[in-house]
């Protein structure tokens, strides 16, 4: 089995925000109350990150997210352990990284022993045919996961190019989508409601789900409010060390009053900052904008060029997502239809071009943004978001780009060194010499 | 090995050869006459349909003419050499050669490669791309919503190509369509039949050069060819060397299997749409034409991207056992690699209990970095192949 490698650099990130704190304590609080209520037979799900989870919610049909859950493996440094178990079946353990996490935790003879006292055993595995190595893992772990029925959703392209979608995100989504996308999606969620009423027992309730979806829009709105604060106070009352970690573990309570009142309570803490006096990083005078995926097992490393360069990683797609893509408002008739241009289309915004790149520089502007690094993940054959076009845009207007290349769900291959020299060359070559100006 | 001067001296043949070696001529000779060129990225676009509406459906296949400079500029690293080859294709070799380019799922690269390019179109209009369409088919779950939303996209390609064409596609003209394709796909069967144990005749590298040549013919033309060239192979020197099952990433030159070739293995069937997965089932003829395409769809043998594990694992045993394969070879471009996840299972249930070898070989480019050293790889594999028999 892989050794995982001992890191000769700090990794765990300054905690400055009590939001931060209570997600994880509240996250790791419910998955102790997780494991007895899967033995006692309720049902258990695993979803992929693009799952209309509000359908679950609503059916308090409890679920882990794999791959939040690969990032709460990585956060632990137990990474290693499972691309161990993987190699040890005959399987690769350097590509995909950030979907296989989760099968090796199904070969885990001890699955007690993972974080949070491990993921229990599930009998519901949600699989969307987004990426077609995704769909062969997803049969592995179906299959390694003996009791687990696997249920595929299914997508449907080709959204309705327009300009500003964040715009129209909220209040008028389905001018995002053809008529037949939109009944498309439905379509699934009618599927998917009635294979799971078919698995558990459980009746799905209409006003139940209207409750998750009005808890969505208040969480959100909360997160849009942070986002602004964030983007219109210089120096920043928040960095994405605590940002991060404290959206990724709420959205995944997403729905519940839990996170709506998380969400507030984090702008209360953020306000106060900023009302205080209170900045994150009081020496600020670079502000960074990470796109990809979080460095989950390193969040130290975004802290790294605060010191030393007043240098503060102040965005992520985390709080920017949830502040933009997700809202949905006037739904009363169909909220399913709502629920659909949901989560459809956070692929199309986050990976698509051009809605990513377009909604990058909007961000960038509002965030007074000086620098963007942007981290591409090594072993994903599925990596690929028009990154030119990114860059093109990004910097034709001003914002110049650092593009790292990392696994960010594999510690034992971070590069320190090299990763830190390509962010301080961006800070220095090109971010100072403008300010000067 | 490879290509045998005996194969070479046949009429049939050396038509096919040109055709398979000099794609783009062709593209520039429909322009010149004045042809009505759908060019098609992906492996399920009915050409049935392209056929009935008047227009000539053309494949684009890579560029292989030298260093991939576009593709290197816009694409990023996680872009395999197909997918690198068939960018440097669309955006500059045949650059203002057809009017119209169709993309389908086949593979998930051919959606991102489908939205590259319809942003490049927005951000670069000077350049002269054709007009972009993308059939959004579902292809893995067999269920009647599959096949309806199949019939669906098939329809709406159909629209598509009436407006492009000016031509209504009629039902009797898509039948005369599958009735010509399937002509087709079973005189292809016929000389692949010359690959089986019993009487093999034809190597993989000729197999891939008559495949890939007539689909860049004429679909009539194509037809005679086959035929005509199956009559030449029947009288080909048999063919030695260890019987090779190849699964992976589609070979659009005979480059690869040339090398194989001529280091002791004979690759007798492929998994990929380049070779014999192309024209592995018929379109059925006793259904409306529409709902008869896409059933093909879901009918074919599974995509070695797209198949699940379960559906590989049956369709490995099924195909070593129909060609006698003695090894199993899996071969994947870099970031082309899908397929190491059915391995485990395939060889777990299918190569291990019947004794057959395997050999994979991960991480190629084009050009090959190390011809030399993969050499090496097929001829130690030969060897396996025969010691495990
Ligand atoms: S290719 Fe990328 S998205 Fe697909 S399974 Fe691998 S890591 Fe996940």
């Amino acid at each position: 089995m892989a050794e995982e490698k001992k890191q000769t650099y700090e990794t765990r990130s300054i905690k400055r925000l009590e939001s931060s704190k209570t997600a994880s304590a509240y996250q790791k609080q419910w998955f102790h109350t997780l494991r007895p209520r899967v033995e006692a037979g309720e049902p258990f799900a695993l979803l992929c990150a693009d799952a209309p989870m509000e359908i679950f919610r609503a059916m308090d049909i409890p679920f882990v997210v794999y791959q939040w859950w690969t990032a709460i493996c990585a956060a632990k440094q137990m990474s290693g352990t499972y691309y161990g178990y993987m190699k040890d079946a005959g399987y690769r353990d350097d590509i995909c990284s950030y979907c296989s996490t989760i099968y090796g935790c199904a070969l885990d003879p001890h699955p007690e022993e993972g974080p949070w006292g491990g993921l229990p055993e599930p009998s519901i595995i949600i699989t969307q045919s987004e990426c077609s190595v995704m769909s062969k893992i997803e049969n592995l772990m179906a299959e390694a996961y003996d009791h687990a029925e696997q249920y595929t959703m299914h997508r449907y392209h080709e959204p309705v190019i327009t300009e500003n979608w964040w715009d129209k995100a909220f209040e008028h989504y389905t001018e995002l989508s053809s008529p037949e996308r939109l009944d498309f999606y439905e379509r699934e969620l009618r599927d998917l409601i009635a294979f799971l009423e078919q698995k558990t027992g459980r009746m799905f309730d209409m006003n139940k789900f209207r409750e998750v979806m009005d808890n969505v829009n208040e969480q959100d709105y909360w997160y849009r409010k942070t986002r602004d604060l964030i983007a219109e106070n210089k120096p920043a009352p928040a960095v994405i060390s605590d940002t991060v970690n404290a959206v990724m573990q709420a959205q995944w309570q997403r729905g519940t009053k839990w996170a709506a009142e998380h969400a507030k309570g984090l702008y209360e803490e953020v306000k106060q900052r900023v009302d205080e006096n209170n900045p994150a990083v009081p020496n600020e005078r670079i502000r960074l904008m990470w796109i990809g995926r979080g460095l989950w097992f390193n969040l130290a490393f975004y802290n790294y060029f605060e010191e030393k360069y007043g240098a503060a990683f102040i965005w992520s797609m985390y709080l920017g997502l949830a502040a933009d893509a997700y809202g949905r408002f006037n739904y009363e008739d169909n909220p399913l239809r709502a629920l659909g241009t949901r989560f459809s289309m956070i692929t199309d915004f986050l990976h698509m071009p051009p809605w990513n790149a377009e909604w990058f520089l909007k961000e960038a502007r509002h965030n007074q943004i000086d620098g963007v690094v942007l981290l591409t993940s090594e072993n994903c054959m599925n990596n690929g978001d028009f990154y030119y076009n990114i860059v093109k845009t990004l910097e034709d207007n001003g914002f110049p780009v650092c593009m790292l290349r990392a696994d960010p769900a594999d510690a034992k291959k971070w590069n320190q060194e090299t990763m830190t020299a390509a962010v301080e060359d961006l800070i220095v070559n090109r971010i100072e010499p403008k300010l000067k100006k | 090995m490879a290509i045998r001067k005996e194969a070479a001296a046949g009429k049939a043949f050396a038509a096919l050869k040109e055709a398979y070696g000099n794609r783009k001529a062709v593209l520039q000779d429909l322009r010149k006459k004045g042809a009505k060129t759908v060019l098609v990225a992906g492996y399920d676009v009915p050409d049935e349909a392209v056929l009935a509406a008047g227009m000539v459906p053309f494949r684009v296949t890579g560029y292989y003419g030298g260093p991939r400079e576009s593709a290197e500029k816009y694409l990023e690293y996680s872009f395999g050499a197909i997918w690198k080859g068939l960018w440097e294709s669309l955006a500059e070799d045949y650059a203002g050669l057809a009017d119209y380019c169709v993309f389908c799922g086949s593979s998930d690269m051919f959606l991102k490669l489908y939205y590259y390019f319809r942003t490049l179109k927005r951000i670069e209009p000077e350049r002269k791309l054709p007009e972009f369409f993308y059939i959004d088919y579902e292809l893995v779950d067999k269920k009647l919503k599959t096949q309806e939303r199949n019939e669906r996209e098939i329809n709406r390609f159909i629209a598509q190509l009436e407006a492009w064409s000016g031509n209504k596609v009629t039902e009797a003209g898509l039948k005369e369509a599958i009735g010509l394709c399937n002509e087709y796909r079973q005189a292809l069967r016929a000389f692949t039949e010359l690959r089986k144990k019993d009487n093999c005749r034809v190597n993989g590298s000729e197999a891939l050069m008559v495949i890939g040549g007539s689909m860049f013919m004429d679909r009539k033309a194509a037809v005679e060819a086959v035929k005509a060239v199956t009559e030449e192979a029947a009288a080909w020197p048999v063919v030695e060397g260890t019987r090779v099952y190849y699964a992976g990433s589609p070979q659009e030159t005979t480059e690869v299997y040339e090398i194989a070739e001529a280091s002791g293995c004979c690759v007798v069937g492929e998994d990929h749409d380049m070779g014999d997965r192309m024209f592995d089932t018929d379109v059925r003829t006793d259904i409306a034409p529409v709902s008869a395409l896409a059933e093909r769809l879901i009918t074919r043998m599974p995509s070695s991207e797209k198949g699940s594990i379960k559906e590989r694992v049956k369709f490995a045993g099924e195909k070593l056992n129909e060609t006698q394969a003695e090894l199993f070879l899996t071969y994947m471009n870099k970031n082309d690699e899908a397929y190491v996840w059915d391995l485990p299972s395939i060889k777990r249930n299918v190569l291990e209990p019947n004794g057959i070898a395997s050999c994979t070989i991960e991480g190629q480019t084009w050009p090959l970095t190390d011809p030399e050293g993969l050499k090496a790889k097929f001829a130690e594999m030969a060897k396996l192949g025969k010691e495990a028999k």
